[in-house]
């Protein structure tokens, strides 16, 4: 490629050194350029470095912040009570009239460290009230078919005002002593008092016509206050 | 050693099965120190080829090396800190910033930069001083007259100490006396060291130039 001179633009040949014209020296021109051009390549060049401080940045701030946020809300109270989610289906919807459905009180029987229930009367009666004799410890169970036609187990106690009966109206669960009010389906509270103690819920599974209960739970359940 | 080295570029325009070939194979060097002028007809490729040696406009073909850097291989953040750390651009119709004074006009290329206020004032008022501007620093835009105007826009393009200048028509807007003027203060800039490329179709601004690129229909048409 050809070289001009870069003050008159002659042309001058590859190993000149200076321009036949005027005089200017080339390598002087070349001398300055070196130096006004220092440090300019490694900066543009190290622009890669401000993309790494990016995904430094997004290491250190954003990921930790977006786990953060992520553990919070992960500890939250579940929305749904995740036993109930869990709970079998045994009936088609069920629909309770607005008059109150009281307890019908069952036997049961225990085996292999389980609380048989038979399934047929529970569907019978829709709601029944039974108890776990755990050495000289009575603890108060409920078990009913709900709304959307789960079984659902639970411990029959409303710990604030120490309640062992409920009753079911319509679309409620209600305490018979402090009239608090929670949704059949899900046990949520509507109203009362005591809406932060629903029959706390146990699990249970169906097999053929039983509905059976792992003691277990039932042993460790301890009162809520 | 070249400053710049252009090799082979080509640039198509066009979409919808139109292609127009803007700049079609050129291939030269450009010393550190050189005055280059780009002499040709509107619509012979010379402002694409300023804007591709700028780093604003992709060759559709070839390279284009700054001071041996591959300027279309860097990334976009690279290519950016390439145009601020080598190119100063001045064009025809300045584009000053019409509600800032002179001086802030020329401080706007500071806003990238890690230089304290007080250096960025006084470098910046240094700068006005060589192209005869210092004395109204404090004018808006609207007050100064088209000469002056393309000064302050000059100013603003040397204030980063850029090593290369690229010039799109600068006097393109002025009357003869006043073009005179701006093209002996780029010869100035010349003899200090600048290194300059203009691009012009006016033949009486070639007389400032160490040498003339002649472009006509995307390629150089003669070297002077």
């Amino acid at each position: 490629m050809a070289k001009y001179c870069t003050q008159c633009g002659t042309q001058i040949e590859e190993s000149g050194k200076f321009c036949v014209e005027c005089g200017t020296p080339v390598e002087q021109s070349a001398a300055v350029g070196q130096s006004v051009l220092s440090g300019k390549r490694e900066r543009v060049l190290g622009s890669n470095k401000s993309k790494s401080n990016v995904s430094l940045f997004i290491a250190v701030i954003i990921v930790p912040l977006a786990l953060g946020i992520l553990i919070f809300f992960e500890n939250l109270p579940a929305l749904s009570n995740p036993i109930i989610d869990e709970q079998p289906l045994v009936a088609e919807s069920v629909t309770y009239p607005p008059v109150p459905r009281q307890m019908k009180t069952i036997e049961t029987r225990v085996r292999e460290n389980k609380i048989i229930l038979p399934l047929d009367v529970v569907l019978q009666k829709k709601f029944v009230a039974f108890e776990f004799n755990n050495n000289g410890r009575v603890i108060p169970l409920l078990a009913y078919v709900s709304g959307e036609g789960k079984v659902i187990t639970a411990i029959s106690m409303c710990e604030p005002c120490n309640s062992t009966r409920f009753h079911i109206k319509g679309e409620q669960l209600v305490c018979n002593s402090c009239g608090t009010t929670w949704e059949l389906n899900s046990l949520d509270g509507l109203s009362g008092a005591c809406q932060g103690y629903p029959p706390d819920a146990i699990p249970s599974i169906v097999v053929g016509n039983e509905i059976q209960i792992e003691i277990a739970p039932v042993i460790n359940w301890k009162p809520r206050v | 050693m070249a400053l710049i080295e252009i090799e082979n570029i080509e640039k198509h325009y066009g979409k919808n099965g139109t292609n127009v070939k803007a700049v079609s194979g050129i291939s030269t060097e450009i010393t550190f120190g050189e005055f280059i002028a780009v002499l040709g007809h509107s619509g012979s490729g010379k402002s694409t080829l300023l804007t591709m040696i700028g780093g604003l406009n992709h060759p559709t073909r070839g390279n284009i090396r700054v001071d041996d850097l591959d300027i279309y291989a860097l990334n976009p953040e690279q290519r950016a800190d390439f145009r601020k750390e080598y190119i100063g651009f001045v064009f025809q119709a300045f584009y000053l910033i019409p509600y800032l004074t002179v001086l802030e006009n020329v401080l706007i290329p500071f806003a990238i930069s890690d230089l304290s206020a007080a250096k960025r004032n006084s470098r910046a008022m240094q700068i006005l001083e060589k192209v005869g501007m210092a004395d109204k620093a404090d004018r808006l835009p609207d007050e100064l007259s088209g000469g002056e105007q393309e000064r302050v826009a000059i100013a603003r393009a040397l204030v980063n100490e850029p090593p290369i200048i690229l010039a799109d028509e600068p006097t393109g807007n002025l009357d003869s006396v006043t073009s005179a003027g701006i093209m002996q203060l780029f010869a100035d800039l010349h003899r200090e060291g600048q290194t300059i490329i203009m691009v012009t179709h006016n033949q009486e601004n070639l007389k400032y130039a160490s040498r003339t690129i002649s472009m006509k229909d995307g390629r150089i048409d003669q070297l002077n």
